[in-house]
Order: C-alpha cells, then structure tokens, then sequence
C-alpha cells in the first residue's frame, strides 16, 4: 500500500476550481515530482495534503488513515512536513531557534535534540556556522537549507518540497539536490514539485504533469518526457 | 542657582521618581495589551477591567485572611483564569473569521461592561482601600520615596523582565515569536497554536492582574479604575508599537515621566491631554509606533 494516496482530489479558491479529479500516489522512500507551468495547481496540491486548504471533495489517505479533513499541526504529528515555495523562514529566530521549532512537537531530551541538530548541521555545515545568526540574516542559499533542515529534523515520513531550487545559483541548486538525494536514501518520501524539469527528473522515479488543475500525465520521467507535447508545455 | 538646584532636588526629582513607579505598573498593563495584539490581532478592551477584577480580588483575599502576600501570589493565576474563559469561550471561536478585528473589539467590549457591572454588584461604587504590607520610607539620593512604592517599582521590573526573558531567551518565546509571524508555519510543524494563543492571553491577564494588586494599596480600588488606566495604555501601546514588548515598556516610562513632570507646571487634567496629544503626534509621524512588533523583522 502506498505512503500517499490521493484520491479524486477536488479544491476551489472561492468559487473558482484550482483542483479537478487530482489523483496520484506516494510509496514509501521516493520521489515523486509534480511538474506543470504556473497556476497548474501543483502548490495548491500541496497546501492541501498539508491541510492549509480544505478540499471539496475527494480523499487524501497518509499511512491509511484519512488526513483530509485534519488540520495542519496533526498532520504534520503524523509525519508530514512542508517546505513552501518561499521557505517561511522565521525572521527574529535564530537559525539553532528555527531548527529546534521543527522539534517542538516531539518533546525530545536534550541530548536527543543535539543529536538531531548535529545530523543537519552534517548535511549543512554552513547552517552549523550561523548556529545563532537571525534567520533574516541568511542568503536566499541559506535559508532554503534552513527551510529544509527545519522540516527534516523531526525525520518527517514525507517531505512536501515547492520549488526548492527556485532564486538560486546552479552550485547550491546541485547541493539542494544532493540533500534531496540524501533524504531518499534515508528513507524519507518526497514530493516535489519543481520548475527546473530536467534536475528534478534526474531525481525522481515516476512524476505527474498538471496543467490547469489537473494531472495530464503520468509515468516515469523518461515516458512523461518522451512525449514531445509535454516537452512542449513544460518548456524543456 | 541655588534655588534652581533645590527646585530640582525637592520637586522635580521626586516626581520623577513616582512617576518611574507609576510608569513601571503601566507596563505591566501595557505588556498583555500588546502581547495579545501582537499574537492574536485582538485588541482586549477588557484589558482594564482585568486591572480592576485584580485590585477587588487583592482587597476580599486580604479580607478573608490570605494576606497581602498571599494576594500578590494568588491574585495574577485567578485574573489569568478569568482571561482564559474569556479567550476559550469569547475569542477563539471568533479568531478564523476575516473579520475577527471587529468582532473581537465589540466582544471584548461587551466583557468590560459587564465585568464593570460586576464589580459594582459585588463590591458597590465606593472606593476600598488596600492596606499596604509594609510602611516606612526610603531615602534614595536624598528624595523620600514611601518603601511599598519602590516594592512596586522592584515587583513591576522583575515581572517585566520575566516576561522579556521568557519571549527573547527560551524555547517557549520562540516559539510565541515564530507564532506571532507565522502561525500557520507554526501550526504546520505541528504546535497547537490556539494553546500558544489561549496561554499567551492567560499570561498577558495575568500582568493586568499583578498591576491591580500592586497599584491597589497606591490608588485604592473603585470600579471605573480600569477604565482610566486602559486609556493610558493604549496611549502607550500606539506609541510603543502595536504588538511591541520593548516599545511598550519604553513608552509606558517616557509617557509616565511626561504625565509626572507637566502636572508639575500645568493642570493634572491638561498633562494627561498632552500624553494624547503626543500619541496623536506618534500617529501622525509614525503610525506603526516608535518599536517593531515582535516576532517581526
């Protein structure tokens, strides 16, 4: 049974639809990617998987149990964690502070606690350097680590990733996407939805394609860009 | 010469220093003013009244024998508790509406009425006075200040300071700060933010009630008591910053001393007008007040 199962998701922004019969799935330890133009709905997916949004109709189903309706503080008790398109780093708390609020909730010692840290400033030695720097002090490249670090640390079951790469330099670009790498081979599932096709697809081991509100493809990332019309809509 | 630096020594200066008392106790009413606004964009016209409910409380616990001591203790948790039914069965089913500014200033207004009225059929409309726990007078810098006044101004620093201490240096104030950004972060790594929301308004009743007991054996108690001090502390939460727990203990001193220092050279009436006028000043100059709301870059 899958991690992730969506089923005939359907979402709407006041009366407009954003989300028709969006159905896909999330197995255990992969990364699925999400890709389409803007206004796709492919955030809209996600604010609705982490219950940011309440969906018309239509089920979302994590490790069996419905989490539609629930909202986003039980969802992530449950082992989600979302990383949004603009990181929503926290301005006045320092980088230790941001990471330490992602383990809020599971009430850990100490020593349990500095271990954790410990394992994201691994990932991110740079993160380990501005310990106790402000989080509005960090470039765009630090706080998209920050972000990520602060949604790994409470070692989530899935990993909700917009755009990750997205106002970024090419070198930490490829230093993001070995994080992500790493994340898969710990274990973690992702779902990532991402601009940048081509890194993403490298990644990933099967992928939908959205467009307005609703998934046109799916298949591996070497079916879904076999198809010249997709490479076509997604500008690859 | 001479005449200048006694006029300075014996009237200025201890003025100065009362109105330093005075200023501190503000702050302690100001802080869960602007606590509350900047968490839950509520603005608790109650706020003055929970002042009021903490000075009744103090003068029947002291009645019935708890002690001055006792009261300063028990007084805070009860007015705390008094702001927590007032958040979880007032507040917080109005917070997810869009309109929640509005409605929660109607409804923290109806609780002020009503809290007014209370007091009334309880305790009547005369003034009770509150015996302080100790007498006696200090001299500091050769000024004469009354010893339960600089107890006032100690008790008054030290929960100030608490309350900076537990926002800036504690995991418990990260996250109030993270929750006054971003609450729905917040929420999504997990937090119960209307716990943060529901123990912050808790806590900021909590000062409203440690000031009524401090200022009880000062001014004495009375119904209309919170009113007065309301006004003032929203003159000094504009001034502060809206949402700011430095502007709000920096404005509740400066406009204290502005207060203490023109009833020097013009009608008491006229040197609270020029506390107005300056809050006018700050709005017009600078809407969003002197300091940053916290939790904000």
């Amino acid at each position: 049974m899958a991690l992730l199962e969506v089923e005939a998701l359907h979402a709407r922004y006041d009366y407009a639809p954003v989300l028709q019969d969006v159905s896909f799935t999330v197995d255990v330890g992969e990364i699925v990617g999400l890709f389409g133009r803007n206004g796709a709905g492919k955030t809209t997916t996600l604010r609705a998987i982490m219950g940011w949004l309440r969906p018309a109709s239509g089920r979302i189903v994590f490790a069996g149990a419905d989490i539609s309706l629930e909202a986003p503080d039980r969802i992530f008790r449950r082992g989600i964690a979302f990383i949004p398109e603009d990181r929503r780093i926290f301005a006045t708390l320092t980088v230790e502070e941001n990471l330490l609020l992602g383990l809020t909730a599971h009430r850990c010692t100490r020593l349990e606690e500095e271990r954790r840290l410990d394992r994201i400033f691994r990932l991110f030695p740079r993160l380990r350097e501005r310990r106790r720097q402000m989080g509005r002090t960090l470039s765009g490249g630090e706080q998209q680590m920050l972000a990520i670090g602060r949604a790994l640390v409470g070692s989530p079951r899935l990993l909700l990733v917009d755009e990750p790469s997205e106002g970024l330099a090419p070198v930490v670009v490829t230093e993001i996407f070995d994080a992500i790498v790493r994340m898969r081979e710990e274990g973690i599932a992702l779902l990532l939805v991402e601009q940048n096709v081509r890194r993403a697809s490298a990644v990933c081991k099967s992928c939908y394609v959205m467009e307005k509100g609703r998934i046109i493809k799916h298949g591996t990332p070497g079916e879904v860009l076999a198809d010249e019309a997709i490479r076509q809509r997604l500008s690859v | 010469m001479q005449d200048l630096l006694s006029y300075l020594h014996l009237v200025v200066l201890p003025q100065m220093v009362d109105a330093l008392i005075v200023g501190a106790a503000l702050a302690l009413v100001a802080l869960g003013l602007t606590m509350i606004f900047g968490l839950l964009d509520v603005i608790n016209l109650a706020h003055g009244d929970l002042y009021m409910l903490g000075g009744y409380a103090a003068f029947t616990l002291i009645g019935w024998g708890a002690g001055y001591w006792g009261a300063l203790v028990l007084v805070p948790v009860l007015v705390a508790i008094v702001g927590w039914g007032l958040e979880e069965l007032g507040i917080r089913p109005l917070l997810p509406r869009s309109d929640r500014a509005v409605v929660t200033l109607l409804l923290t207004f109806g609780a002020s009425l009503m809290l007014r009225d209370f007091a009334q059929v309880v305790w009547g409309t005369d003034t009770h006075a509150i015996q302080a726990p100790f007498s006696g007078v200090i001299s500091v810098a050769q000024v004469f200040v009354p010893a339960y006044r600089l107890f006032v101004f100690g008790a008054a620093l030290a929960a100030i300071f608490l309350t900076w201490w537990l926002i800036y240096r504690t995991r418990i104030g990260a996250v109030l700060r993270a929750t006054a950004a971003d609450p729905v972060m917040v929420a999504s790594f997990g937090i119960p933010v209307r716990w943060v929301y529901g123990s912050a308004f808790m806590y900021g009743c909590g000062l409203a009630g440690l000031a009524g007991v401090l200022l009880g054996p000062i001014y004495a108690v009375f119904p209309t008591m919170g009113h007065d001090f309301l006004v003032m502390a929203f003159a000094v939460v504009i001034v502060g910053g809206m949402g700011s727990i430095v502007g709000a203990v920096v404005a509740a001193l400066a406009l204290a001393q502005i207060q203490g220092l023109a009833s020097l050279w013009i009608p008491p009436v006229w040197a609270e007008t020029l506390v107005y006028g300056v809050m006018l000043l700050v709005l017009i100059v600078r809407p969003a007040g002197l300091f940053r709301r916290f939790g904000e870059a």
